[in-house]
């Protein structure tokens, strides 16, 4: 069963076949709505966990791989879900729908990312935590502000959903129905542009700018001995990474068809993504997936599962704050930053030479 | 007389009131083992680190092949800085000019009247300030001044506002009434204020670019890309990566090097995305213009212009194999030559093992060949026979010279006197930071100031 | 104009000296320790409700006699401060302490960690069924805190220029407790053994200096300052709100860093300036792009002078 696995490009490849069947199969739904009697649409989840994979992939890009502590990420991510907001709104003439935006807004996050990281990148790592921090807080302000281009709190909307040919549009929505087949559209471009960005990052890391990476994050001052230029290198890596994020906030906009208010994007949105990262191992590809749909899991599955029993066990509504357990999600989030590097700093699932690097130091201690 | 390869001149190093290295010339000919040798804090490393960009040195100058180590000025960095501030002055305009309503007037606006092109074209940014422009608010239109603090007129349809809008524009442009001139001045007064924080960003955007330009004009990139490679005393391998990746990071660089930004392959690569998104934007364009469904039109331009980016790609990189192929060329290229350095040092049986698991002498011989992979002039070793035991110290004094006869110069820092009186042809002492002799060995052996210095106090180690 | 200027001077060093005294925490632990901790925001803001719930305990309000007042605030200072060095010092002890030898992105992050349970321990306080809570019904909204001191202005009536007896609180407080600090640091024991421990730790220990005893007495020390820092800005903003803490933390952090992180004078340096640009730009700009001012003055600094204002270039040894 393993070599036959192997033989087939292994848990990757298993893993895109089974999310490609899964729409047209959702037999976890059938099971879970024969069980509990309630529909889950467990696609719907899955899109937007497709979404944050994208996002949780950019930072990873940035601070696993680069090792540049980016604390802003939510900003690039807004400036890709802005971006998309004015090309294609009603309001502007532009209008030149989802195929237009998802071409221009990864160029916008990554001029963004180029203007932040050149005058930066040049720093020590922990000013750049700050700069990055306080940079995504001026994104949020300058959207929130800018009340003309951006609607200010109400947010552009609304997105259209992206075109598809006839053909595809109607292969995608059983019995007419619309609003399934733009469901099905966004989770199969969502799956195929994360298994491409998946792709990509694996061939970057066997690269010779993977090899700088690594090279960086070990010895910085050695590899810039070496002839290495680590300015360079770094800003080659938040600009993607600051793309890719865009990327993710075209889709995030789409799929929501708004692109939510300023406030959205915040600080916490950004150590969200981080924390994701940290649960499923910094700079490992596979566990910035799995905390991506731990997290979103927590958030849309088992937070809400919890307040309902909360409230079942102090009898009836309360109103109390402690009683609704979205508001418990900080310290659950914290706590889990806290425990995972005291115990298993290199995450649920490490790529192996990360787990090293992390283990070793820690071992030293 | 050719100017030699390493020439350091009267080089300074001072740490707060602490001086590391004070005066010291050192000069290395092209071809020759040369040594520092000097008791322990006598300044020798910090003399190294001065020398590869670590440290910046306090006065002084260093020298490789007559030429100042530090990235000389050239006209091209003027045009940097510039357009540098160019962008920053754009920023600190965008900024001043209230880009908000600059937008709400120019783009949001359904009325064509409220912003002509041509006419902001004609007189530019004056027009812009003086321009009346229209605000639709709680479903009536506003025909304000530009700053929005004069209102002209307030109308309900876009016929009376674009009539009110000339009319307004009239006045302006040949004001009348004391009202008018006020408003008149008022607009140019805002356009000072964006003039002033164009050229405010100008000069900071210049500034900062040419700040950090002076920050780095000598680092240890850049000084190693001119051909100075080292190692370090206390031995700095990228401890997770292989031995063959560790010498394959060093050699990267001049695969990059080698590939110029004209070669073709780069060009493609900067030019095929920029060529789609521009056929892109052309295609919206002219879609929206002849009225089409832009949805319908839009993939299918896509698809146009990726079909063409892949045509170009196959025609210009494939066949001058300047990008994907070569770069698998040189992936190849540089992997050879890497095993060959690591057979030169000795390592060729290590080369899928993890830096850390290698013993202390043959890490020591993978630093050499990590910095043999920048394919130096000059190679600059820093106690390369620390910790080696006898038999080890011999095999070292012979790769070094091999080193040497393979056209590289070198320069050892080295406690080992059998080292370096075996190998060098000359030396030079320091102590506190000071050079107190320079000679062959036999010179310096005979030295009575070293031996009172240094021989007499410290010893062999 | 004059007047305008001279009032936005006043409120740029008022609150110069609110950031400065919470920037001191953040510098001196990164001056040891070279890590930014995160949570030192969040003790302030949890400083803040301690002396609220003491406010409301103890009844206090404007009407209150003088008499009642002065022990009351007194009361507030000593168990904020005490309060903010503790659980600074805790916040050390369990979670940063077994992290020292980790890479440095460990601490880091348990730090935002922290910061997080702390925002969310401010929420759920929020939620207290005390009056001055307004009932516990509005977990997460802003809370009034009584303004105790008189509204006069004490340059009269008449006057442009308002100054407050709370200006001259915020100012005057500060002052002695950063020279109070001062003379600590400078001329104390335990001052000398900070400085060394800050210029090298190792060699502090071989010295015979306990390190961990010194850093114990940072956190400490710093916490009590953000816990001071909390009561001077509750009375002088009049109001606490359980994200005061990321807010005014990511100042102070920019006022550190804008000094020179590390840099003890370069802290109250960087805080005052920030709170004069801040002041200024809110009159002059808009306060609502107070963030993005502070930001780019930051980002400009740190490119023409990466150490900030008062710090030095330390290079790493080799």
């Amino acid at each position: 069963m393993a070599a036959l696995l192997k033989k087939f490009g292994g848990l990757p490849v298993l893993a895109l076949v089974v999310l490609a069947i899964y729409p047209f199969a959702p037999v976890v739904d059938w099971a879970l709505e024969a069980a509990t009697g309630q529909a889950l649409h467990i696609d719907r989840q899955l899109v937007n966990i497709f979404i944050f994979s994208i996002l949780a992939l950019a930072l990873n890009l940035q601070v696993g791989q680069a090792g540049l502590l980016q604390l802003g990420i939510a900003a690039f991510f807004a400036v890709g879900a802005f971006t998309t907001g004015v090309l294609t709104v009603e309001k502007y003439p532009f209008q030149i729908g989802f195929w237009g935006a998802i071409l221009i807004s990864p160029l916008a996050g990554a001029i963004g990312g180029f203007l932040l990281g050149a005058p930066t990148l040049r720093l020590r790592g922990d000013y750049l935590a700050i700069v990055t921090l306080g940079f995504g807080e001026v994104m949020r302000i300058v959207l929130l502000n800018l009340e003309n281009i951006t609607d200010g709190p109400r947010g552009l909307n609304p997105v259209p959903a992206p075109w598809l040919p006839t053909l595809v549009r109607d292969a995608m929505s059983p019995a007419g129905d619309a609003s399934i087949g733009t469901l099905r559209a966004m989770y199969f471009l969502a799956l195929i542009v994360l298994a491409a960005t998946v792709v990509c990052l694996k061939l970057l890391e066997r690269s010779r700018i993977g090899r700088a990476f690594v090279a960086l994050r070990e010895d910085e001052l050695a590899a810039s001995c070496m002839g290495i230029e680590p300015a360079r290198i770094k800003l080659a890596a938040f600009t993607g990474g600051a793309a890719l994020a865009a990327l993710a906030g075209c889709f995030y906009a789409t799929n929501l068809t708004t692109t939510a208010e300023p406030n959205t994007y915040d600080f916490n949105y950004s150590i969200m993504v981080l924390c994701c990262l940290i649960i499923g191992g910094l700079g490992s590809i596979r566990g910035a997936l799995l905390g991506a749909a731990l997290l979103l899991g927590f958030d849309n599955v088992i937070s809400p599962l919890l307040t309902r029993l909360l409230q079942t066990a102090l009898g009836g509504e309360s109103t109390h704050v402690m009683a609704s357990f979205s508001n418990w999600r900080w310290i659950v989030f914290g706590t889990a930053l806290v425990v995972m590097m005291r115990l298993r700093p290199e995450g649920l699932w490490p790529s192996s030479p990360q787990a090293e690097e992390l283990h070793e130091s820690a071992g030293e201690a | 007389m050719a100017a030699p390869l390493l020439n350091v001149d009267k080089l300074t190093l001072r740490f707060g009131g602490l001086t590391a290295v004070s005066e010291v010339d050192l000069r290395v000919e092209e071809g020759e083992i040369a040594a520092v040798i000097g008791p322990n804090g006598a300044g020798k490393t910090s003399l190294f680190n001065a020398i590869t960009g670590i440290y910046e040195p306090t006065s002084g100058e260093v020298q490789l092949d007559g030429h100042d180590l530090r990235e000389p000025m050239r006209p091209g960095l003027l045009l940097r800085w510039v357009l540098t501030g160019l962008g920053v002055g754009l920023i600190g305009l965008l900024t001043a000019s209230n880009v908000d309503s600059l937008w709400a007037a120019s783009i949001k606006s359904q009325d064509p009247n409220a912003f002509s092109v041509a006419r902001a074209l004609h007189d530019g940014a004056g027009f812009m300030a003086a321009q009346p422009r229209v605000d639709l608010r709680m479903g009536k239109l506003f025909v304000t001044s530009f700053d929005g603090q004069t209102t002209f007129a307030v109308v309900k349809t876009p016929e009376l506002a674009a009539a009110a809008l000339n009319d307004a524009e009239k006045r302006l442009a040949n004001p009348q009434t004391d009202d008018d001139k006020a408003t008149a001045a008022r607009t140019s007064a805002a356009l000072r204020v964006r003039f002033g924080a164009f050229l405010a960003g100008l000069l900071l955007g210049f500034l900062a670019a040419r700040a950090v330009w002076q920050r780095t004009r000598r680092t240890p990139t850049s000084v190693a890309l001119r051909g100075v490679a080292r190692t370090f005393q206390n031995i700095r391998l990228f401890h997770n990566m292989t031995v063959i990746e560790n010498v394959l990071v060093a050699s990267d660089r001049h695969l990059r090097a080698q590939a110029k930004l004209s070669d073709p392959g780069r060009l493609t690569a900067i030019l095929a995305p920029t060529a789609l998104l521009g056929l892109t934007a052309i295609l919206a364009i002219v879609v929206r213009k002849a009225a089409l469904d832009a949805a319908e039109a839009l993939p299918i331009g896509i698809l146009a212009s990726l079909l063409l980016g892949l045509l170009a790609w196959l025609i210009i990189v494939k066949r001058r194999g300047a990008f994907s192929g070569a770069s698998l060329n040189q992936e190849r290229a540089a992997r050879a030559e890497a095993i060959e350095l690591l057979k030169f040092v000795g390592l060729e049986h290590r080369i899928r093992d993890l830096a850390r698991n290698l013993p202390y002498g043959e890490q020591r011989r993978l630093e050499i060949a990590r910095a043999l992979a920048t394919r130096p002039r000059l190679l600059l070793l820093d106690e390369p026979a620390a910790g080696m035991n006898p038999s080890e110290t011999v095999s070292l004094m012979h790769l070094i010279r091999a080193i040497r006869d393979r056209g590289m110069t070198v320069l050892l820092i080295e406690h080992h006197m059998r080292v370096v009186m075996g190998i060098s042809d000359r030396i030079t002492v320091l102590v506190h930071g000071k050079r107190i002799a320079e000679g062959t060995p036999d010179e310096i052996r005979q030295n009575p100031a070293v031996i009172e210095a240094y021989l007499g106090a410290d010893g062999e180690h | 104009m004059l007047d305008t200027v001279l009032q936005q001077l006043l409120i740029g060093l008022t609150n110069g000296m609110v950031f400065a005294l919470v920037a001191l925490g953040y510098t001196m632990v990164y001056g040891i320790l070279e890590f930014i901790n995160f949570a030192h925001g969040d003790v302030f803001m949890l400083s803040a409700f301690v002396s609220l719930t003491l406010v409301g305990a103890l009844g206090l309000n404007d009407q209150s006699s003088a008499g009642a007042l002065a022990g009351g605030l007194v009361l507030c200072i000593v168990a904020s401060s005490v309060f903010g060095g503790l659980l600074n010092l805790t916040i050390d002890r369990v979670v940063y302490k077994p992290l020292r030898k980790a890479p440095k992105l460990a601490p880091l992050v348990s730090a935002i960690g922290v910061s997080f349970i702390l925002q969310n321990v401010g929420l759920f306080w929020g939620g207290m069924s005390m009056q001055i809570f307004g009932g516990g019904g509005q977990a997460a909204a802003p809370k009034a805190f009584p303004n105790l001191l008189p509204a006069t202005n004490l340059l009269g009536a008449s006057s442009h220029v308002t100054l407050q007896p709370k200006d001259v609180l915020v100012i005057g407080a500060s002052l002695v407790v950063m020279s109070a600090l001062y003379g600590i640091v400078q001329f104390t024991k335990l001052g000398k053994a900070m400085r060394a421990t800050a210029q090298d730790p190792s060699a502090a220990r071989l010295m015979g200096i306990d390190v961990d005893q010194v850093v114990s007495a940072t956190f400490l020390i710093g916490g009590a300052l953000g816990g001071f820092a909390s009561v001077i800005y509750s009375l002088y903003i009049n109001t606490v709100h359980y994200q005061m803490g990321y807010q005014n933390g990511l100042y102070a952090f920019t006022a550190a860093v804008v000094g020179g992180i590390g840099n003890i004078p370069g802290a109250v340096l960087g805080g005052l300036l920030l709170g004069l640009v801040r002041a200024f730009s809110d009159q002059f700009i808009g306060a609502q792009w107070q963030p993005a001012v502070l930001f780019g003055i930051l980002i400009v600094i740190l490119v023409f002078r990466p150490a900030g204002l008062l710090g030095s270039t330390a290079r790493e040894k080799v």
